[in-house]
């Protein structure tokens, strides 16, 4: 594709330099540390009250403080929070070139309009899945500092792959608000669509029928809905890259062929 | 002369808004053909229909003999552009600004760079973040963008836009001199007659999406009326004592 590699250069220069990395990873960084303060109050329910931690009206103490625990919360957190973060990553991406107004200097140029969207693209999903190491890094040493029980090899194997199962999901189901920031010409409605979307997904999951709504499937196959619900068909990973698909296609399309005005 | 712009019937509607209407168009190598008209008239969109950034309604635009389309990225490394106001990514420098723009264009020469930056006067401001780039100092990073690959065809969208007095003139002799020295071609807009006049080789009037008119400039000089208003508190004495003077009131 003509001018891919430096459209990767040229993207990753503005992503390296502007604050998105750093606050992305800020965001991802809450999941263990939080994962981390709710294993500590499960650990000793009676400390976290005599020390103020939580008042006598908290809910959170039924549980287990343990790894399985652990890691469970973190592949919940990535999945269902991934999707508001991972959201507003691409959406950020796309829709600076429309807030910036920046998008014309990309459209008469050696290098073709689709190099650049796939290098945008690229450079999100690598660091989507570098934050999804970071959580799942960060993860060990906050349950380790804690000193949680019931460690295994075998379960740090499993819930890794967990989390990224997660986290691929939920890289591929947040392209189509790319194509919403390019469409809505910046950082609004793509957001709004975000929010409907996450709307929808809590509504249709909890009448049983997420397993058919892409944006309703990582969260389902973390075990949010119970591990009953892990069990997800070849359906629910068909909707997901069909989805993929559409968010990826219709960026291309509005790309090339689009009226760009701004 | 070759022709380096052609348009056959260019038009563009938005709903019932005809922004442009059958607009034919010959821009010669080596020209400064220069789009006048009041805001709204259509110069913007011309130049976006040029650069393949909209899809004409009907009719077609060619540039260098080849039909624009957003995918003609061969052609677009003869062309530089500045459309509208300029923009710049804020968090990088000037420097790195033009270095994303010199790999996307895929001009070898890491010089070129640093050459452009002399030439527009942002060396001292080279290090410093776009963001922070007064009005002037933005259009002549867009100017820089447009220029530092040295393209064939140059399309500016109201280039001296935001400069002061010192920067048009600036602006005014760096155009000639790619011309003159490099057998550029420039299509320029403006919506004001005194700039062009001074640099246009042929000026085209659009009004309303419509040409309406296109003058050489030895035509433009010869039909343009010089004349001053001049007011004063009594009217019938000063238009006495000028026609005394021999001037025609």
């Amino acid at each position: 594709m003509s001018g891919l590699t430096t459209a990767l250069w040229a993207e990753t220069l503005k992503f390296r330099r502007s604050k998105a990395p750093w606050l992305s990873a800020l965001g991802f960084s809450l999941f263990p540390l939080m994962g981390g303060v709710f294993m500590v109050i499960l650990k000793d329910p009676e400390w976290a009250l005599r020390t103020g931690l939580i008042s006598t009206k908290a809910r959170i103490t039924v549980g287990t403080a343990d790894w399985p625990a652990y890691f469970g919360l973190l592949a919940q957190a990535t999945a269902a929070g991934g999707l508001v973060l991972f959201g507003l990553l691409v959406i950020w991406v796309f829709g600076r070139e429309y807030s910036e107004r920046t998008g014309k200097d990309l459209l008469a140029l050696p290098a073709s309009r689709e190099a650049i969207v796939l290098a945008k693209f690229i450079v999100f999903a690598c660091w989507a899945a570098a934050l999804t190491v970071m959580v799942f890094g960060l993860g060990l040493a906050v349950g380790n500092a804690v000193g949680l029980a019931g460690w295994s090899a075998a379960l740090v194997t499993n819930s890794g792959e967990s989390i990224a199962l997660g986290a691929v999901l939920t890289i591929v189901v947040v392209t189509p608000f790319a194509w919403a920031a390019c469409a809505g010409r910046g950082y609004l409605p793509p957001v709004g669509c975000m929010f409907l979307v996450l709307f929808l997904s809590q509504v249709l999951a909890a009448l049983g029928w997420g397993a058919y709504f892409p944006w309703a499937v990582p969260a389902l196959a973390s075990g949010a809905a119970g591990p009953s619900e892990q069990q997800l068909g070849a359906i629910s990973y068909l909707v997901v890259l069909l989805a993929g698909l559409l968010g990826v296609a219709g960026t291309l399309a509005w790309w090339r062929w689009a009226d760009h005005t701004v | 002369m070759d022709d380096v712009i052609t348009t056959l019937g260019l038009t563009k509607r938005y709903a019932k808004l005809a922004a442009v209407q059958d607009l034919h168009l010959r821009v010669g190598a080596g020209e400064i053909y220069a789009f006048l008209g009041l805001n709204g008239a259509g110069k913007t969109t011309t130049i976006r229909l040029l650069l393949g950034m909209i899809r004409p309604t009907a009719g077609q635009a060619s540039i260098f003999g080849a039909p624009v389309r957003p995918d003609a990225v061969d052609l677009w490394s003869r062309v530089g552009y500045l459309v509208e106001r300029p923009s710049a990514y804020p968090e990088l420098t000037v420097r790195e600004n033009l270095e994303v723009a010199r790999r996307l264009r895929r001009v070898a020469d890491p010089h070129a760079v640093d050459r452009v930056l002399q030439r527009l006067a942002l060396a001292p401001y080279a290090e410093n973040r776009a963001g922070t780039l007064s009005t002037g100092n933005a259009q002549r990073l867009g100017l820089a963008k447009a220029i530092f690959h040295e393209p064939r065809l140059l399309i500016l969208d109201e280039p001296a836009n935001g400069l002061d007095p010192a920067g048009v003139v600036e602006v005014r002799e760096l155009l000639r001199e790619l011309v003159r020295d490099r057998g550029v071609t420039v299509f320029m807009s403006s919506h004001i007659l005194g700039e062009v006049a001074r640099l246009a080789t042929r000026i085209g009037i659009i009004h309303e999406g419509k040409l309406i008119e296109e003058v050489d400039a030895g035509e433009l000089e010869r039909r343009c009326r010089r004349w001053l208003v001049v007011d004063a508190r009594d009217r019938r004495a000063a238009r006495a004592a000028l026609e005394t003077a021999g001037f025609a009131v």
